[in-house]
């Protein structure tokens, strides 16, 4: 290892860098807000106590957990754009757990509530992974459906049959039972962030040390050459969609029973498409979409705390988050443009099917 | 006999590859000219030259006595030059009217669409109607409107690339009166092929080319096409009858019995296959591409189910690979596209050597040093440069890219190599290693099939030889009853027998 290896990365990183705090200047600039105050009040926001810290990985859970998935979904050449969908899933299966079994222990709850909300996005997912591997209908496409599908079920159910009779008249569940809700470690580690870390290391067991993790970045990287050495395509596609659904379900599941405690219809506040800005900004790899999630939990919680303080506009930390991804692309032809090409690639194949 | 198109000198290399070497062409105004030669001869990359597509090393072009160099289809276009390749670049999602309109004929509006498709017709009729979507026509149609398109152009010279590949017996002579009204108006046509028969039928005159040479120009009458296949596969090379009595093989390893393969327009692909292959023996299988090579590589891979018939590996039926784990695969397959088929093109070395049916792990979990120093050993073991299984073998030369398919697929230590094309686009001395380890396994006792378009390939190594002629199989002979020129008339279907059974 010498440090040339690095210096390609390293010209990426400044690229993406510096690009992302121009547009982030002239955003700040723009809203006649004076740049050092306002960074200063970003930082203090996202790093400056205990608390903000906290808060800060209290956002990034459930955006890291969803990323990893897209993630795994790139690197076998597939775009999953249903996080959203499979959070909604996997937050209406924890929530319907923590209120149907209210007694249960917290050691019985929190895993049961978490591995339905998990089996819930796993099945989201699985769902567009079953119709690209038998009926080779594009995943693009139906995981955005899918999305719909999953809001409206909830938007429904929130309104109707699950909302709280006791509430007032707002569209959300009754608040679940002090046992499904997560433990935070000494009151700045959330349990969620270290699933979110054991999420990390498994899916980075999975693509570097495990056959099955070959077989995906295989097929993603050549369906002729897959075929050839006898790998089933269908299969991978489903246990791939089926992977990025449950991380996704984590997600949702994490932010009801870590945060939120109740299920509305605005739970998620774009996770899912945030989650693909940073996987693709991480490079489909688990270290990367880590890092990426963790920096991008930081910059919004810091950026809300910021609008209290310094009268920050929330929507900075969109312009940011976007600028990162197009300066990441250009920056990286290689890498995040390699994903993108080549599951495009797929998705073009499929269309001249 | 003046020329309309003369190229001279023509010299094109992709990296170590020669596709064209020193090739000079002369077409008459008014000719159908054949160009032939097998797959990988160098005829297509000829006319992408001739057509722009392609930017020559060296050489000169000249259409009609004036000097070109095009640069890009429309330099051909302007020059005259039109070219329909084999499957149509018309887009599928327009109309026939549109797709002209995409070529620059009409202000794009669809009145003046339809109406420049109406002055086109009158010179030369479509019989297709201007609205049709393309892609509800079949391919013979959509071949009729690209050629109508180019000539709507106003093109001197139209180069069919292998039109016939695609096309039903009957459509092809549809094709042929097309070509033959084409030229009448004093135009010419520049056809590909490898089929002997089209030659005979349709051209006035024919130029072969062989790994990349023009062997000759002949005037159809002048050349049988016996001779024509002899010239389209060569016989200068190496005569190995003084090679010694055939090795006495060992049991048979791979067993085809009445295999047959339909194809999905239900045509026959193999026709009632038989074929062993034993151990201690190459068996080699000659045939012009797209005579069934494919099916039955497919079928040996274990990729593709025989339609009716059997295959049998050491007397068990031969299991399909539809996905690993279940046992070990003691089969070596070499795939004919390395860069496709054969490798990960992107992914490191040690992954790609991996990569196939025997890939698995201890626990579930891949030791990831072992792995790498394995890798490491397999690549010094076959000699590739670089040895470093970080790298990916888009970072390697053709030769060595084969030499890390081969390191996968005999570090398994199968006891059957089936291999397809070995040693196509290899330079000469990554063609002898491959021969050479081929060689070897047959002398360690391995049973090895290579199915083989170059001819030479399947005479120097082959023990037995036989060739496959529209899905059907003359039976290997041994190699010191080898007759060339009996397997050149075998390829192109001119063996008495063949005739009989064609006529039958």
């Amino acid at each position: 290892m010498t440090i040339e290896r690095f210096i390609p990365a390293l010209t990426r990183g400044a690229v993406a860098l510096i690009g992302t705090l121009a547009v982030g200047l002239v955003a700040v600039l723009a809203a006649g807000l004076d740049p050092v105050t306002t960074l200063q009040a970003i930082i203090d926001g996202a790093l400056g106590s205990p608390y903000a810290i906290r808060q800060s990985l209290t956002e990034a859970v459930p955006v890291t957990l969803t990323a990893l998935g897209v993630a795994v979904a790139f690197r076998a050449g597939l775009f999953n754009l249903g996080g959203d969908g499979q959070i909604y899933i996997g937050a209406l299966g924890a929530v319907g757990i923590s209120l149907l079994f209210p007694d249960l222990t917290p050691a019985l709850l929190i895993p049961f509530a978490l591995g339905v909300g998990m089996l819930g996005g796993l099945i989201w997912g699985g769902i567009a992974g079953v119709l690209r591997a038998k009926l080779r209908l594009s995943e693009i496409i139906t995981t955005i459906m899918l999305n719909f599908i999953a809001f409206w079920i909830v938007s429904y159910l929130v309104h109707g049959p699950l909302k709280d009779p006791g509430g007032s008249g707002y569209p959300l569940t009754r608040e679940i039972p002090e046992a499904a809700q997560l433990p935070v470690f000494g009151d700045l580690i959330p349990s969620g962030a270290v699933l979110m870390l054991v999420a990390a290391f498994c899916v980075w067991l999975l693509l570097e040390r495990t056959p099955t993790g070959i077989k995906i970045k295989g097929t993603g990287s050549s369906a002729s050459a897959s075929h050839f050495a006898g790998v089933s395509m269908s299969r991978v596609t489903i246990l791939v969609m089926a992977i990025a659904g449950a991380l996704a379900g984590l997600g949702g599941a994490v932010s009801l029973q870590g945060d939120q405690y109740k299920l509305g219809d605005f739970f998620s506040p774009g996770w899912g498409f945030d989650a693909v800005a940073v996987a693709l900004i991480g490079r489909g790899t688990a270290a990367g979409t880590l890092i990426t999630g963790i920096a991008v939990g930081a910059l919004r919680s810091g950026i809300q705390s910021a609008q209290g303080t310094a009268e920050v506009p929330s929507s900075i930390a969109q312009i940011l988050l976007a600028a990162a991804v197009l300066f990441v692309i250009v920056g990286n032809a290689e890498g995040a443009g390699q994903l993108v090409r080549r599951s495009w690639a797929r998705t073009r194949e499929l269309a001249s099917e | 006999m003046t020329a309309l198109v003369k190229m001279s000198g023509i010299v094109k290399s992709f990296g170590e590859t020669i596709a064209n070497d020193d090739v000079s062409l002369e077409i008459a105004a008014g000719e159908v000219h054949a160009l032939l030669g097998e797959n990988g001869a160098g005829k297509t990359t000829l006319m992408n030259i001739l057509y722009g597509l392609t930017i020559p090393d060296e050489g000169t072009i000249e259409v009609g006595g004036v000097a070109v160099a095009p640069r890009n289809p429309a330099d051909a276009i302007d020059a005259g030059v039109g070219m329909v390749h084999q499957h149509p670049l018309v887009v599928g999602a327009l109309t026939v009217a549109e797709n002209f309109s995409l070529g620059g004929l009409g202000d794009g509006s669809p009145a003046s669409m339809l109406e420049a498709v109406a002055d086109v017709v009158q010179t030369i009729p479509l019989e297709v109607d201007p609205r049709a979507r393309i892609d509800s026509l079949p391919m013979s149609l959509r071949q009729r409107v690209e050629i109508v398109r180019c000539l709507a152009h106003g093109v001197r010279v139209l180069v069919l690339d292998e039109p016939t590949a695609v096309l039903t017996p009957n459509e092809v002579q549809q094709l042929f009166g097309e070509m033959e009204r084409v030229v009448e108006q004093g135009r010419s046509v520049i056809f590909i092929t490898h089929k002997l028969a089209e030659v005979q039928t349709i051209a006035q005159r024919v130029t072969v080319l062989r790994h990349g040479r023009n062997v000759g120009s002949f005037a159809v009458g002048d050349i049988t096409s016996a001779e024509l296949a002899e010239q389209m596969v060569g016989r200068e090379l190496s005569d190995r009858s003084a090679k010694g009595a055939p090795r006495a093989a060992g049991a048979a390893r791979l067993e085809l019995r009445g295999v047959c393969a339909v194809g999905d327009d239900g045509e026959c692909l193999l026709d009632n296959l038989d074929l062993e292959v034993c151990a201690g023996e190459i068996v080699a299988i000659a045939g012009v591409e797209g005579n069934g090579q494919r099916p039955l590589a497919d079928i040996c891979f274990g990729l593709r189910v025989p339609d009716s018939g059997e295959v049998l590996h050491d007397d068990e039926r031969l299991p399909q690979l539809r996905d690993w784990g279940h046992s070990k695969v003691a089969i070596a397959r070499i795939p004919e596209d390395r860069r496709h088929e054969g490798l990960l093109i992107d992914s490191p070395l040690w992954e790609n050597l991996r990569y196939g049916p025997n890939l698995s792990a201890k626990r579930g979990l891949i030791n990831r040093r072992h792995e790498v120093a394995r890798a490491r050993s397999l690549l010094e073991e076959f000699g590739v440069v670089p040895p470093d299984p970080m790298v990916a073998p888009s970072a390697l030369s053709g030769g060595n890219q084969q030499k890390v398919v081969l390191a996968r697929e005999l570090s398994s230590d199968p006891d059957l190599v089936v291999a397809v094309n070995p040693t196509r686009g290899l330079d000469i001395g990554a063609q002898r290693d491959v021969r050479d380890r081929l060689a070897a396994l047959r002398d360690a006792g391995r049973a090895v099939l290579v199915i083989s378009t170059d001819l030479d390939e399947v005479i120097e190594i082959g023990d037995r030889v036989g060739v496959l002629y529209r899905g059907r199989l003359e039976t290997p002979i041994a190699q010191n009853a080898v007759d060339r020129a009996r397997i050149g008339k075998a390829m192109a279907g001119l063996l008495d027998d063949q005739q009989d059974r064609a006529e039958a």
